[in-house]
């Protein structure tokens, strides 16, 4: 299981590298400025999921609740 | 003259009343022709409208108006009522799926409605018969959430029938055109349009009323209400600018809640938001390539969203589990419910290849070429998100993860056909995108396979996974539930309700004893008197006398 996990997440990572390294050859042309840069796309993707994982952790504390929160009222 | 004869919203009530009465091979049997029957009357039908004049009053009704907008909802629809009754064709109640028909066919209905009163009248059915949908499932929390999900639809009414009789006085016609915000009654119908749509403040009854239901009931629940509400914004409301934010908002919001939420079906449910919030977002933006994009993600996401449901639908149906903290390794009981599963993650995260990708696309598209920069900036990082919460949370929590040790049996041969179809249906417009094209209202001037959208594509859709799979003890699934606006009714109101009717029975407890001692006190002291009998023959007297007094003084 552990090995096979491992082989898996290898092939992952290389198919991210992958991505990025092709990008030499495709260039995005992208329409606004601010994102016109090298892997734009692999960065603000990545950024932008992190930022909502942990944007949902915080609200979590707030408004997180047994699952009979409303049924014992 | 045929179309009011042969109306598809009318047929498939009158099929839907019928349903119940047949025995079972008749009903499987017409629950799967009808709609196949609706979809050619609806390719068959010229567009056009029939107009009808309400007793003398000068307005005019137009019952049946049939044009390219009007087909590409009703065209998906048929399908999915299509694959959602071959999915529950041994699985629902003869009520249940007489519901589901009479649903949809209020749906199509009010689709077709070329004015604002017959809208109207089909929008309400649609609540009463959804509400029915939910409750058919016979459960306890069925019932509860479905008398809180009534009352939202019926507030939507209500504003929206304010709306409409403003709309007819002033502008004297109830012709459902371009309708924008400049007068106060338009306000009124967009925000009876916009509850319907689950958008903020009452976004809440779609996770709180729709996964009450069977596994089938669900099915139909996620494509008929909220699309309506899409089209007729589509139509009333186009380039009207705060829908952009409020779709901005509904596509976080259900990011946001469906990755704190444990129960499979109410992922999903969250997700509807966050997909129905793209395509109020493009609404808003308001340009014909972005209203396009909106018909056309309109259309894949019903049935994807199907597929998805449908998988989810299996599960609960074979497990009777809908926790994720429950579910986990099926791919290995469930092989063919796994892949269709995954197909429809792939299809709502817009993967290359999948039709969601060539639909939401078109939205993002519009944003840029009007420069909208935050706005573009956030359906990308929404973009992102859906492949988080819906992409891969969804098929990893329930098929993947750690093995449960569940083994229930694979999905039964209608069940894994109805999926099989609508996963078909997610690809092949993937592939051949001018399909889905050719039927959208304008010309469509857009090439979504270039190989610099594919790579940006994959390069935004996979750093997201690896975020997943970085954060994955951030997202430990936790047995909980998370407050929306509706703790208001259902726990601040409530408990004041409560409180107070605890204090109003004890202070009439107090006052009762009060009354009750004084009472007491005089029935005593009347006996302590002597010749009781006097006293109260006098009293009677002196109160005629005092009556007769006053009458005569009047």
């Amino acid at each position: 299981m552990s090995t096979s996990r491992r082989l898996l997440s290898r092939i992952g990572l290389a198919a991210l590298a992958l991505l990025v390294v092709v990008e030499i050859f495709i260039p995005l042309h992208a329409h606004f400025s601010i994102a016109d840069f090298f892997s734009f796309h692999a960065l603000f993707g990545f950024g932008s999921c992190v930022l909502m994982v942990i944007g949902a952790k915080g609200l979590s504390f707030i408004l997180k609740r047994k699952e009979d929160y409303y049924d014992d009222s | 003259m045929i179309a009011s004869f042969l109306h598809p919203g009318g047929m498939l009530i009158l099929c839907g009343l019928l349903l119940p009465l047949l025995s079972r091979g008749w009903r499987i049997g017409v629950s799967l022709a009808a709609p196949l029957g609706m979809l050619a009357w609806v390719w068959l039908m010229p567009n056009g409208t029939a107009v009808a004049e309400l007793a003398e009053s000068g307005l005019h009704l137009h019952p049946v108006r049939v044009d390219a907008l009007a087909r590409v909802f009703l065209t998906v629809f048929c399908l999915a009522v299509f694959a959602g009754a071959l999915f529950a064709a041994r699985l629902a109640s003869r009520l249940e799926i007489g519901t589901a028909f009479v649903y949809a066919g209020a749906a199509m209905g009010a689709v077709i409605a070329g004015d604002l009163l017959t809208l109207f009248v089909f929008w309400e059915l649609m609540a009463i018969a959804s509400t029915l949908l939910i409750w058919s499932s016979g459960s306890n929390s069925s019932y509860a959430s479905g008398m809180r999900y009534a009352l939202i639809h019926l507030l939507g009414g209500v504003l929206l029938m304010i709306g409409i009789a403003g709309h007819a006085l002033e502008r004297e016609t109830l012709e459902f055109v371009y309708i924008g915000t400049r007068d106060w009654h338009s306000w009124f119908i967009l925000a009876g349009f916009l509850i319907n749509a689950g958008a903020p403040p009452l976004s809440a009854w779609i996770a709180d009323a729709y996964p009450e239901s069977s596994p089938g009931g669900m099915v139909f629940l996620s494509a008929f209400t909220t699309k309506t509400a899409v089209y007729v914004l589509l139509r009333g409301f186009p380039g009207t600018e705060i829908l952009v934010d409020i779709g901005l908002f509904m596509v976080f919001y259900g990011i946001i809640y469906a990755l704190l939420e444990n129960d499979m079906r109410r992922i999903l449910a969250y997700s509807i938001v966050n997909q129905v919030g793209f395509m109020i977002c493009g609404i808003g933006i308001g340009t014909t390539m972005a209203l396009n994009g909106v018909a056309a993600h309109a259309f894949t996401h019903i049935i994807y969203k199907a597929l998805l449901l449908m998988s989810a639908g299996a599960v609960l149906h074979a497990t009777g589990k809908r926790r994720c903290s429950d579910l986990g390794g099926l791919v290995h009981a469930m092989p063919f419910t796994c892949l269709c599963g995954c197909i429809g993650a792939l299809a709502i995260s817009s993967f290359p290849f999948t039709s969601g990708f060539v639909s939401k696309s078109m939205v993002t598209q519009a944003s840029a070429d009007e420069h909208m920069l935050y706005v573009w900036l956030l359906l990308q990082a929404a973009s992102a998100g859906v492949f988080l919460h819906a992409g891969i949370k969804f098929p990893w929590f329930v098929f993947f993860q750690k093995d449960s040790g569940l083994r229930p049996p694979e999905a039964a041969l209608e069940m894994k056909l109805a999926m099989g179809f609508f996963a078909l249906l997610c690809i092949v417009p993937g592939i051949f995108p001018e399909l889905l094209y050719q039927m959208l209202p304008w010309p469509v001037a857009y090439e979504p396979y270039t190989a610099a959208h594919v790579l940006a594509q994959l390069q935004l859709l996979l750093f997201s996974g690896l975020a997943f799979f970085l954060m994955l003890g951030w997202m430990k699934r936790t047995v909980t539930i998370s407050l929306d606006l509706d703790w208001i009714w259902r726990r601040l109101l409530f408990s004041a309700a409560q409180g107070a009717q605890r204090r109003l029975s004890g202070l009439g407890q107090r006052l009762g004893t009060r009354l009750e001692g004084i009472a007491r006190s005089i029935v005593s002291g009347m006996d302590r008197l002597p010749a009781n009998q006097n006293i109260q023959q006098g009293m009677l007297l002196f109160l005629i006398f005092f009556a007769l007094g006053l009458w005569y003084l009047r």
